[in-house]
């Protein structure tokens, strides 16, 4: 079952306060955070979360299209490095 | 022979299909697409032996493709190339669009910071959902860098050199913690 409409969305006290908090001073910085289960609001674009894997913290640009999300959709905990030693035709792009 | 120029990894051979000597080729490209023209491809057997051999025809079936390659008539001959790569030139690769890079030619390149700084090596690229990220250096010194525009100044192939801008929290032990 959906989180009740009447609560809205959930993101994490203190992630959401040092984003409105760097918002309202203009700052970028990378903020580290555990919180997963938090929803990306319209604050967090443009910002550089550090998201948590399990392992590491994955470096992710909070774009337009992603609010609505979970933070946790966006580092993905299992990674499947492939087979070493391989030239694969496997393109990266610069967003 | 070994065809040292053939060593673009396009697919996979996982296993014969059909008793008329196809083989399922896991596809091991962005560019599954490119199946459908190839005429000659390098099967490399697991002991790095190579043999180029033209393709017959070729279909897709549940995320795979069947290839039918010529000389190659029964399941025993398809068996014999369970296991192997099927591999294409470099020369063959599919031109991309600016600012994209094949992850073979980004890892080994070195990355400096604007000021000229050398941060490290490429190790890996992850790719992610959002944007994919570049892993400089290994184990507790590993860097993760996000591959997106405010980050990379510049990549430069030929040269072996990226060049990027570190938004502030970036390095490991900078970043503030919620």
């Amino acid at each position: 079952m959906g989180r009740s409409l009447k609560k809205g969305p959930y993101a994490d006290p203190k992630l959401l306060e040092k984003i409105r908090t760097m918002n309202s001073r203009n700052e970028r910085k990378a903020i580290k955070t555990w919180s997963r289960r938090s929803t990306i609001f319209p604050d967090f674009i443009g910002h550089t979360l550090l998201v948590h894997d399990g392992r590491k913290h994955i470096p992710i640009l909070v774009t337009e299209n992603m609010v609505g999300h979970k933070l946790g959709e966006f580092a993905a905990t299992r990674t499947f490095r492939g087979h070493a030693g391989q030239q694969i035709e496997r393109r990266s792009g610069i967003k | 022979m070994s065809y040292p120029d053939w060593n673009l990894t396009i697919g996979a051979i996982v296993a014969p299909f059909s008793r008329f000597g196809e083989v399922k080729v896991r596809i091991e490209t962005d560019f599954p697409e490119r199946f459908k023209g190839l005429e000659t491809v390098c099967i490399r057997a697991l002991d790095g032996v190579g043999r180029l051999m033209a393709v017959e025809r070729t279909r897709f079936h549940k995320g795979h493709v069947l290839l039918q390659l010529k000389n190659v008539s029964s399941i025993n001959a398809a068996e014999e190339l369970r296991a192997s790569l099927v591999q294409l030139r470099q020369q063959d690769a599919v031109v991309l669009p600016e600012n994209e890079y094949y992850v073979h030619d980004l890892v080994g390149c070195t990355v400096f910071l604007d000021s000229g700084r050398e941060l490290g090596r490429l190790n890996s690229v992850m790719r992610g959902v959002a944007n994919d990220v570049y892993v400089i250096g290994q184990g507790k010194e590993e860097i993760l860098l996000p591959a997106v525009r405010q980050v990379v100044v510049s990549v430069d192939i030929a040269e072996r050199k990226i060049v990027v801008s570190l938004i502030p929290g970036l390095l490991p032990g900078e970043a503030e913690a919620t």
